[in-house]
């Protein structure tokens, strides 16, 4: 189940709300927390209740996420995952074991295991914050893009 | 059923005493225009219909019925009636039946009695056909009587709301009615008890119970009062933009502020349309950097030096459980099995290959990923837009400063007045969204600190909560449970019904706005709000043609789903749409609907009256009271309208229904 920092339901509401606004869905902006989370490289829970300031959002990405893109953040993740964590990719027996931690024989729209979105749900979280401490309180949704455009993407995947 | 509107007659009102007939497309023409000079109170006319229709007159105030009251005659009027016919027609090769709903009004006491009259003769209360009683609500009457701009109600994101309609309509509010009737009766039939089992009264859960109750009330106070506030400061902004803009007028700046606006609001449009682009490449996480496009060679790099996703490793499993011989032939041993087992260990499932493959073509497909450079090239066009929006903005305050540099104090206290209200609407608007908040996640509230809760809808929740425990500890677990079943299936039938009722809501709205605007413009969603787009995308607003036949589209979709087809009554069709977006609107009126009843105002005529006029045969009504300022419209009525003058009345009002009347007198100027 992908989860939500509770406070950021509040806090996107209006970006949500928004009239004609791009962010169709919770997960578009739970997307963008993640993929803060995963470029920075935030990826210890930032503390050990975290789990009780989650919300659920949904089981699945909604339409808006094509297969295509759900492999490349299937991708993404497992390979972001083992450099985050120092693993060493010329070990071909642990490349295998994450890579049988991550992905899911069962669920064919995330591709995930349990644990994998688990660890998504941490880089969501701690994406999350970061972007709050840069906003407090959140503009509308252009404003929302390009300042994440020209602020926050030039820092992220170095 | 199809109702139309034969005629209205009123005496003793705030409206002009009259008698209007109307005619519907069975008869003559679907296109009935209504002019009246101002002051003859149309506005009246349209709550009258809509008091009648939707019985909500029965809940009328006394002050609200002393308004509807003649003022300017001597001696002031003792009674008054309104008389609502209408044409009934229960199938299409029926004759219509007529149906008199009439409203009377005391205002010695500021009373009213209803009473109606048909085939089966007079009843001392409205009688309406069992058909049309699911319609009788101000929701569903609000939807074939437009009075003012529907785009607020039914377009806007936030405040608009094309759900409601659609729920009554179909029935399904009367489902929510129901499952509100199973909770209340429930929590009822706990209450009787008063909880006073020994158990109940020593357990924790029938104190939080009792605080979270008054918690719940004194939140669903709080709800109310700040909707009350909405509906009247909404009220409130529309009369001080209409004298904001009458004030712009007065200072020739009318037409300075009318571009201003259009430029705003196609920049607006424009950049709703661009943030969607770039949300739509965004959702490719190899928009956010070019090294994701490094990472995944990288990843596909070492997958392949692994020899990654490799051999199947089911096929080996299966081949090694069920054979005794090896692929050379050989008996295979045990040791052997060990080996192979050993070996193909190193192998994925095939679940894990089909990912690991697609994974690999990915990054195969995207080694030289356009998608960055694209989205810097929209984020570029999309600063160009805010600085255009920054270059409007200062044309506004300039026309601002313009007008309250040459204005007089009155126009300073409107703008003032206008600048504070706002203000209040958006705390009071924030105050509602705070109070409507829900979050399923009821576990962070400590029960013992109900007042920590500021979301009525979240109170609700927990409170049922509360109540299901409750049930447990009185003995009631079997009742709760067939509760929450009855509750399940309610509520699963009201999402999956209302679901499948959208989905054909905009599949049908489609097809009409197909043959409307040749697809320039298709709703997209109805979620809460109608959303409209083009190609799939949803746009902040389209032009007012748009907006304006999307609501029609939306609209006479739902009204012919339904059983009971109704008139369309709108006040000032056209007000808010440029010159060609009249004419378009004109084309199509006479097929939106079989009666169409439009209010309109002398600035309306332009465009909207010739392209009706090609578009086929209209019914005009022009209106107006018995006046000295009336009198060039007096001698220009032939003598059969002449005849129908009513010596007894006070305030009679003159109706001519000729086209050349029609065209040659405009009446909106006159008080």
């Amino acid at each position: 189940m992908f989860k939500i920092h509770t406070s950021a339901n509040k806090w996107q509401e209006s970006l949500l709300k928004e009239k004609g606004g791009p962010f169709k869905t919770k997960m578009d902006l739970y997307y963008i927390y993640f993929m803060t989370g995963i470029g920075l490289k935030l990826d210890k829970p930032p503390h050990p209740e975290y789990t009780k300031e989650l919300s659920d959002i949904n089981d699945s990405y909604p339409m808006e996420f094509s297969s295509s893109i759900r492999y490349k953040i299937a991708g993404l993740f497992l390979y972001r995952d083992m450099v985050n964590n120092n693993l060493p990719s010329t070990d071909k027996s642990l490349v295998k074991k994450k890579i049988e931690d991550t992905f899911s024989k069962t669920d064919g729209n995330t591709f995930l295991e349990p644990d994998a979105i688990k660890q998504m749900n941490i880089y969501a979280f701690n994406g999350f914050n970061y972007i709050k401490e840069k906003m407090n309180v959140a503009p509308d949704s252009a404003n929302f893009l390009v300042f994440y455009h020209k602020e926050l993407m030039p820092q992220l995947f170095k | 059923m199809r109702i139309s509107i034969k005629s209205i007659e009123t005496s003793g009102l705030r409206c002009v005493d009259s008698k209007i007939d109307f005619t519907d497309r069975r008869e003559k023409t679907p296109v009935n225009l209504v002019q009246a000079p101002n002051g003859t109170a149309k506005t009246t006319i349209i709550d009258l219909i809509i008091g009648v229709l939707s019985k909500s007159a029965k809940k009328w105030t006394k002050s609200e019925i002393k308004e509807f009251r003649k003022k300017k005659v001597t001696p002031l009027p003792s009674t008054g009636f309104f008389k609502l016919e209408l044409g009934i027609q229960k199938f299409e090769s029926d004759e219509p039946s007529s149906l008199i709903l009439q409203l009377d009004f005391d205002f010695e006491n500021n009373t009213i009695h209803d009473t109606s009259y048909d085939d089966s003769g007079y009843k001392n209360f409205w009688s309406y056909p069992p058909e049309m009683l699911p319609y009788l609500d101000d929701t569903c009457v609000g939807l074939f009587i437009f009075k003012g701009d529907k785009t607020d109600e039914i377009l806007t994101r936030g405040s608009g709301d094309a759900v409601t309609p659609v729920k009554s309509y179909f029935g399904l509010s009367s489902l929510e009615q129901l499952e509100k009737d199973i909770k209340k009766s429930f929590r009822d039939k706990l209450n009787i008890r008063g909880h006073d089992t020994v158990e109940a009264k020593e357990n924790k859960n029938t104190k939080h119970l009792k605080i979270w109750e008054a918690r719940k009330d004194e939140l669903d106070n709080l709800l109310k009062l700040y909707e009350k506030q909405k509906l009247e400061l909404d009220t409130e902004l529309k009369a001080i933009e209409k004298d904001h803009e009458e004030e712009l007028r007065k200072h020739h700046l009318i037409d300075e502020q009318k571009k201003i606006k259009s430029n705003l609001d196609l920049n607006a449009a424009d950049i709703s349309k661009k943030t969607n682009e770039i949300m739509t490449l965004l959702r490719d996480p190899f928009s956010f950097s070019e090294d994701i496009n490094d990472n995944f060679v990288s990843l596909k790099n070492t997958l392949d030096d692994h020899e990654l996703p490799g051999t199947s490793r089911s096929f080996f499993d299966r081949w090694l459980s069920n054979s005794d011989k090896c692929f050379c032939g050989e008996h295979l041993s045990e040791s052997k099995k060990i080996h192979f087992k050993d070996t193909i260990s190193s192998y994925l499932t095939d679940d894990d290959i089909s990912i690991v493959e697609s994974i690999k073509n990915e990054a195969v497909e995207n080694q030289i990923a356009p998608q960055k450079k694209a989205l810097d090239k929209l984020f570029d066009e999309l600063n160009d837009l805010f600085n255009e929006k920054k270059l409007f903005e200062i044309e506004q305050k300039k026309l601002e400063a313009k007008l309250a540099s040459i204005a007089g104090a009155e126009t300073k206290e409107i703008i003032q007045r206008h600048k504070d209200l706002q203000a209040k609407i958006t705390t009071n608007d924030s105050n509602i969204q705070r109070l409507t908040f829900f979050d399923k996640d009821l576990s962070k509230f400590s029960l013992d600190r109900p007042e920590a809760c500021l979301s009525y809808n979240i109170c609700e929740a927990i409170v049922d909560q509360l109540y299901e425990v409750q049930s447990e500890l009185e003995g009631f677990s079997k009742l709760a449970r067939g509760r929450s079943t009855l509750l399940w299936v309610l509520q699963r039938t009201l999402t999956d019904s209302l679901k499948s009722i959208q989905k054909e809501l905009v599949e049908s709205s489609n097809e009409k706005l197909g043959k409307f605007t040749n697809g320039a413009i298709e709703v997209i969603n109805i979620d809460k709000n109608l959303q409209i787009g083009t190609n799939g995308h949803e746009q902040a607003q389209g032009s007012g043609a748009q907006n304006a036949l999307s609501i029609y589209a939306f609209t006479t979709s739902i009204l012919e789903r339904a059983q009971v087809h109704f008139p369309l009554i709108v006040d000032h069709p056209v007000t808010a749409l440029d010159g060609l977006a009249r004419i378009s609107l004109g084309e199509k009126i006479s097929d939106i609907s079989h009666q169409f009843i439009g209010f309109l105002i002398d600035t309306e005529r332009e465009e909207f009256l010739p392209t009706l006029e090609k578009s086929g045969d209209l019914h005009y009504i022009s209106l107006f009271r018995n006046s000295s300022i009336t009198e060039p419209f007096r001698d220009d009525l032939n003598q059969e309208e002449i005849d129908t003058f009513d010596g007894e009345s006070k305030d009679f009002g003159f109706v001519s229904y000729r086209k050349e009347f029609f065209h040659k007198h405009r009446m909106g100027t006159l008080k």
